[in-house]
């Protein structure tokens, strides 16, 4: 029975894998950075580079998966809300949107390997735009559109190891995709005119490595359990292939087509965290990826600012150690400022974002768990769009013995 | 547990299901109206207009033409007219042939109505025939004049004949040497009129002391029309009827961004009535694919109505993926019928009055 769910929740999750979230915001650069890739991820605000746990995974530093016992399976997805104004508009849109599937199994306990690969997305882009424009009697009025679908998404493998000292470490293989197509249309009123469109098409592809590592636990008065984690995404080629298109009622062809490359700059993430009163977790998170200094085919790449974040979380896991009680539940919060790789008329566009979550037990490692998250970002100032957005995201974790030989 | 999983599959679908409200706004406009089309305008005039006229067979118009007309040129038309008169028995010494005449009725005026008229008639000397015979073809035909006298009653006109002519027809019973007439204007003719397809020959004589008069219809006719210059192009825009008139007209269209989309195209052409009225039947429009020869394209058109003084069309389909020296030729519908003339403002006219080529097109905002 539970195959049989978990086929039918990868059926509803990749039926929906193209739902995008909507944001004017991501028509700039490549799109919006995706930071939540798992629902605990969302629940602490991001903070998740020094996490090494048996019940979760962790997507973002390969070398927290040393504690895995089961083999795992993780997948979520996302109500998301997105309430935009200006100073004389509002627009509430909502969507549906695929969070990211992932698996693990534990190769050898005592050495701490680990094996994690799955799929999430990385950039998010999704804007539509509509106007009339009644400003020339000549052709009356015409109704212009713009459109962006698309963003980037890695599927992702990687591997934790311990090595002396303690120390965690783990290594990670991620093969960038996407496919984002901008459309311009315009269409006339007066019927002896002909509708022009035009759709710029890139097709992308990259590879990269992530090196991370989590220290061995501290101990400091009432903390315990001190630790810090960085990971670095290395800086990568992403590889482009466009083709522009026009599309009128006497014409559909290519105008133009090419190839060229993008240099994506290098993330490096560092966090800290620690216990207290033996139920708590408090998290502490920096993430840096230098956008602009982004270069390359797509004139988009640099976005002219870089990506920065500062987050906090709390997990409150009324258990000590970290095997999930069967009949207990967790519950995290947590806060991020976000300096986005994005810039409008010289203004940089921020946004912070408050998080809470929880899981929910079914069993020994199968948890279900959900997490809301609110943020803004731009602001009513200066020609921009605010930004308000409500996410709730729910996923399903599994775990289950695999590779072990049965007993006949 | 059945339930918690059939809770957890439901809950994702409905979410999905609730989602997806996200119908385009104009919210956003001003911050990235950059990134949608722009629509703009060109206005391109002619760099060049010339006009060619070629002679056709008019043999099937409603009307024969005689006549002379100039204002700054001088257009003729003449008719030519065949009859096989037949008398049963016919002897030139006992048939006698009394007078005979040519009736013929104004349908179609062009030039004044008081302007002087006359018709001489000349007998043709050779064959020829109403489906072949154009302006090019009159060097063959010349005679003297064989009208005698004329009348004008209200609007039938009268030609007495030389009945010398006549009894040489009548007997030619083979009608191996009867080529018929060439009717054209008087040197004094300042106008053009146009008559009814039906001219009669009324033959008036007595045999034996018994009068007779006998009608005949023709058998065939046609008219031309010729004017000064002949099939040579002229500069400037001039469809005149009697031809087929083709005007060139060259647009270039380099200016227009590359990659741009053509919205609209819309050709306008100005009458130009200082060489007298205009009427207001439509000219078509086609590509040329040769322009030296004034060859029509005719795989598309449109047509120029006439609208506030102007002469306009839709010409986006003669003007898309012609490259950037886009020729048009103008060309008369009605051309086998009268002589009237529509004249349009060439490439020397002010910008208002100029052949101007308006083209709004679309292209990217960024």
């Amino acid at each position: 029975m539970k195959n049989i769910v978990i086929l039918l929740l990868a059926g509803v999750f990749a039926f929906n894998s193209y739902s995008q979230t909507p944001s004017s915001y991501s028509a700039i650069g490549f799109g919006l950075p995706n930071e939540f890739k798992s629902v605990r991820n969302i629940g602490l605000s991001s903070t998740a580079s020094t996490l090494d746990d048996p019940d979760y995974l962790n997507l973002q530093n390969p070398a927290g998966l040393t504690q895995l016992e089961m083999a795992k399976i993780e997948a979520f997805t996302t109500l998301n809300g997105v309430f935009s104004s200006t100073t004389d508009l509002k627009k509430y849109y909502s969507n549906g949107e695929f969070g990211g599937f992932s698996f693990s199994f534990p190769i050898s306990k005592t050495y701490g390997v680990g094996f994690l690969a799955g799929i999430t997305p990385y950039t998010n882009a999704k804007y539509d735009l509509k106007f009339q424009d009644n400003s020339n009697p000549a052709y009356g009025s015409t109704t212009n559109e713009v459109s962006l679908r698309g963003g980037l998404s890695t599927i992702f493998m990687s591997s934790s190891y311990i090595a002396p000292y303690n120390i965690k470490v783990g290594l990670g293989y991620k093969y960038y995709f996407g496919n984002t197509k901008y459309s311009s249309k315009v269409s006339f009123g007066n019927l002896s005119f002909s509708d022009a469109e035009y759709t710029t098409s890139y097709e992308e592809h990259g590879s990269g490595f992530s090196v991370g590592a989590i220290s061995p636990d501290f101990q400091y008065g009432v903390f315990d359990k001190i630790r810090f984690g960085l990971t670095l995404d290395g800086k990568f080629t992403l590889k482009s292939d466009s083709m522009l298109t026009r599309t009128s009622t006497l014409v559909n062809d290519t105008i133009s087509s090419g190839q060229g490359d993008n240099k994506i700059p290098m993330k490096i993430v560092a966090g800290l965290s620690f216990r207290f009163a033996d139920v708590y977790r408090g998290l502490l998170e920096y993430a840096s990826q230098d956008w602009s200094s982004a270069a390359g085919y797509r004139v988009s790449a640099n976005s002219g600012r870089a990506y920065k974040r500062i987050s906090a979380g709390i997990e409150y896991r009324p258990v000590k150690d970290a095997a999930f009680d069967f009949n207990k539940s967790v519950f995290r919060a947590g806060f991020s400022y976000e300096q986005l790789p994005i810039s409008v008329s010289g203004t940089g566009i921020n946004q912070i974002t408050f998080s809470t979550g929880a899981s929910f037990s079914l069993s020994y490692q199968n948890h279900i768990d959900m997490a809301l998250a609110y943020g803004m970002r731009g602001s009513k100032e200066t020609g921009q769009i605010k930004e308000s957005f409500l996410r709730f995201s729910l996923g399903l974790s599994f775990g289950e013995l695999w590779f072990i030989q049965q007993e006949r | 547990m059945r339930n918690i999983y059939l809770f957890l599959f439901i809950l994702p679908a409905l979410v999905y299901l609730t989602g997806c409200s996200d119908d385009p706004a104009s919210l956003g406009k001003e911050l990235f109206s950059g990134q949608g089309l722009k629509v703009e305008t060109m206005d391109i005039y002619a760099n060049s207009a010339t006009t060619k006229f070629t002679p056709v067979p008019l043999g099937n118009a409603d009307y024969i033409l005689v006549g002379k007309y100039s204002t700054d040129d001088t257009v003729e038309a003449l008719t030519l007219l065949r009859f096989l008169p037949k008398i049963a028995g016919y002897q030139d010494n006992i048939n006698i042939i009394d007078s005979a005449k040519i009736l013929i009725t104004q349908q179609y005026l062009y030039g004044e109505s008081s302007a002087k008229f006359g018709i001489e008639a000349s007998p043709i000397k050779s064959s020829w025939s109403s489906s072949t015979f154009t302006a090019d073809s009159i060097g063959k035909i010349t005679d003297s004049n064989i009208i005698t006298s004329h009348s004008l009653d209200t609007s039938l006109y009268s030609m007495v004949i030389d009945t010398a002519v006549i009894r040489t027809w009548l007997q030619d019973t083979l009608g191996t040497n009867n080529f018929g007439l060439l009717l054209k204007p008087s040197a004094v003719t300042n106008k053009i009129v146009g008559y009814a397809n039906q001219p009669i020959l009324k033959i008036f004589g007595h045999k034996n002391g018994v009068a007779f008069d006998t009608s005949y219809i023709t058998n065939m006719k046609t008219h031309i029309v010729c004017r000064n210059g002949g099939s040579t192009p002229q500069k400037g825009i001039s469809i005149r009827n009697g031809f087929i008139s083709k005007s060139l007209l060259h647009f270039n269209i380099s200016a227009l961004p590359k990659n741009a989309i053509i919205n609209n195209a819309s050709l306008s052409i100005v009458p130009d009535s200082r060489y007298g009225s205009y009427d207001s039947s439509a000219v078509i429009v086609y590509n040329s694919s040769d322009s030296a020869a004034y060859t029509i394209n005719d795989s598309a058109s449109a047509t120029l109505l006439l609208k506030d003084s102007i002469y306009t069309a839709n010409v986006q389909s003669l003007v898309y993926n012609k490259g950037n020296n886009i020729n048009f030729i103008l060309r008369n519908t009605n051309y086998y019928n009268g002589v009237e003339r529509k004249n349009f403002f060439s490439t020397d006219a002010d910008s208002t009055k100029r052949p101007l080529l308006k083209i709004y097109y679309s292209k990217r905002g960024n």
